[in-house]
């Protein structure tokens, strides 16, 4: 396939993408041979298994760890990863306790030498958008797990990054603070037009988030991408994201019963 | 019960227990009014070496600061080092447990031979007592660091200034304060038992003057204006300052 002579607009296309690790004379490869594209202000995510690698794809894409080959492409040219100007939620908030709610999105501008004199109304605009502009002088540990995770998309946001990596950032909440989580996000979202890439495990989350679901078995094999072409807003319980869940979760199981080592960790 | 209540009845029933055993004895265990009135007379008419006790204390007090300086200091430098370097840890981990070993009484002797008894004996033997128990807490809380949080400043780009300024030092400060109330409750201790052995000024020195004259209650009012100074310190000094530090801490 020739990539240059097809530039795709607005798309951020993997090919052949490679990742192991070796610990001693044993190799243990993640993934291999992954292709997939990603659309510019798009939400996509990356479902599986625990184990399945998605973490370590999402730390390739964002070029925290390099890959061992494999190339990327935006709009048809060949890139970096590192050259993705991103924002990280993690799965845990990570903030920094003794620092206000405020101060610790000023680490974030900070690292990224915005001018001091924007710092204070970056701040403010983005504790706006997640809720908390009154809690700019709270501690960490004063505010709820919800808050703090609001606080984390937050700072991932104030550095305007062109993608937001999103690593479970809900899956340590109890199911009714996440629910409302979500919902925000996709405000945010829409109000943001960030290019959003959510790894999670849970697959009503994925169906009523993305546009996009790219699936890795417990192989790190992408073996399933799957459009959710559902009207926003959505709604939970709606039965075609109901629909579009249990057809996608049906071709899991049946890619798992005719390779049943797939769910395996390796 | 009230906070103000329970001190008073468990001062009360300390004093009380005092003016019973000076009752039995009262040349092994001279009354509290006594101790008090020399206490007072110590301070207003001086000693019979025609210092106040505030001037005796003072230098005390000064020698401790130093040594507890010297110690936190030199403990948080190492601390870093070693953090920096692997071989660096690997060594001081291994010689620690030497480090900690040698009895006070023996170091102060021999940094008293070697460089006189003076005051910089009297800081040097105490911090080098002290420095491998701050070093201790410095360490551990330098490995107790959350790599999530170092990962974390990664992705946002953070450089490695940054990263020190922000994560590891802050971090370190609730380690280095901890460090630092233990210490100041034991530095006290070895730079008067320093001083009894052959320093000319300060708490320790009185304490031996009085104690070779037999007179036990002079001895008692020196160690009860000491308690008393390092209780003022720690609660009205430390403590206040570790709260107003670790504000975050309050949930």
């Amino acid at each position: 396939m020739n990539h240059e002579s097809h530039p795709k607009p607005g798309v951020i296309e993997f090919t052949n993408l490679r990742k192991s690790f070796r610990n001693g004379s044993e190799t243990f490869t993640v993934f291999e041979d992954l292709n997939f594209e990603i659309a510019e202000g798009g939400f996509t995510s990356i479902m599986g298994p625990s184990g399945c690698g998605k973490s370590t794809l999402l730390n390739v894409i964002s070029g925290l760890i390099p890959p061992d080959g494999g190339e990327i492409r935006h709009n048809g040219e060949r890139v970096e990863p590192e050259s993705f100007f991103y924002g990280y939620v993690f799965q845990e908030p990570r903030l920094l306790d003794w620092l206000t709610i405020g101060e610790n999105i000023r680490f974030a501008l900070r690292a990224q030498e915005v001018p001091p004199e924007d710092q204070s109304g970056r701040i403010y605009r983005y504790l706006e958008l997640v809720g908390l502009e009154d809690k700019i002088d709270s501690y960490p540990q004063q505010l709820s797990g919800g808050m703090r995770q609001r606080v984390g998309i937050a700072r991932a946001l104030a550095i305007d990054p062109d993608i937001l990596f999103m690593d479970e950032p809900f899956s340590s909440l109890d199911e009714f603070t996440a629910k409302e989580l979500r919902e925000d996000l996709l405000d945010i979202w829409q109000e943001t037009g960030k290019t959003i890439i959510f790894v999670t495990h849970n697959s009503s989350e994925a169906v009523f988030l993305s546009d996009s679901i790219l699936i890795l078995d417990g192989n790190g094999e992408l073996f399933d991408q799957v459009e959710v072409d559902v009207p926003r807003p959505r709604s939970v319980g709606d039965e075609a994201l109901i629909e579009t869940e249990s057809a996608m979760m049906e071709r899991f199981f049946t890619h798992l019963q005719d390779d049943p080592d797939d769910l395996n960790e390796q | 019960m009230t906070r103000a209540r329970r001190i008073a009845l468990s001062v009360g029933a300390f004093l009380l227990f005092w003016v019973a055993l000076s009752a039995y004895d009262s040349r092994m265990f001279p009354a509290p009014m006594l101790v008090g009135s020399l206490m007072i007379e110590f301070i207003v008419d001086g000693d019979i070496d025609g210092n106040s006790a505030l001037y005796h204390l003072w230098v005390t007090f000064g020698r401790v600061l130093m040594a507890t300086a010297l110690a936190l200091g030199l403990a948080i430098l190492i601390g870093i080092a070693m953090k920096l370097n692997d071989g660096v840890a690997k060594a001081f981990e291994a010689w620690l447990p030497v480090w900690m070993t040698p009895p006070d009484v023996v170091v102060i002797l021999i940094v008293m031979v070697m460089v006189g008894f003076n005051t910089q004996a009297v800081v040097l033997s105490v911090a080098f007592v002290y420095t491998p128990f701050a070093l201790v807490t410095i360490w551990q809380g330098l490995q107790d660091i959350d790599i999530e949080l170092v990962e974390m400043a990664d992705s946002f780009g953070a450089g490695q200034r940054q990263i020190w300024q922000e994560i590891y030092l802050p971090h370190l400060l609730s380690y280095v304060f901890a460090s630092l109330r233990h210490l100041f409750g034991m530095t006290w201790k070895v730079a008067v038992i320093a001083e009894v052995f052959g320093i000319s000024n300060g708490v320790g020195s009185r304490v031996r003057f009085w104690f070779l004259q037999g007179n036990i209650a002079e001895v008692l009012a020196y160690s009860v204006l000491f308690i008393g100074v390092v209780l003022v310190i720690e609660y009205l000094i430390l403590s206040p300052i570790q709260k107003r530090a670790f504000a975050w801490r309050q949930a």
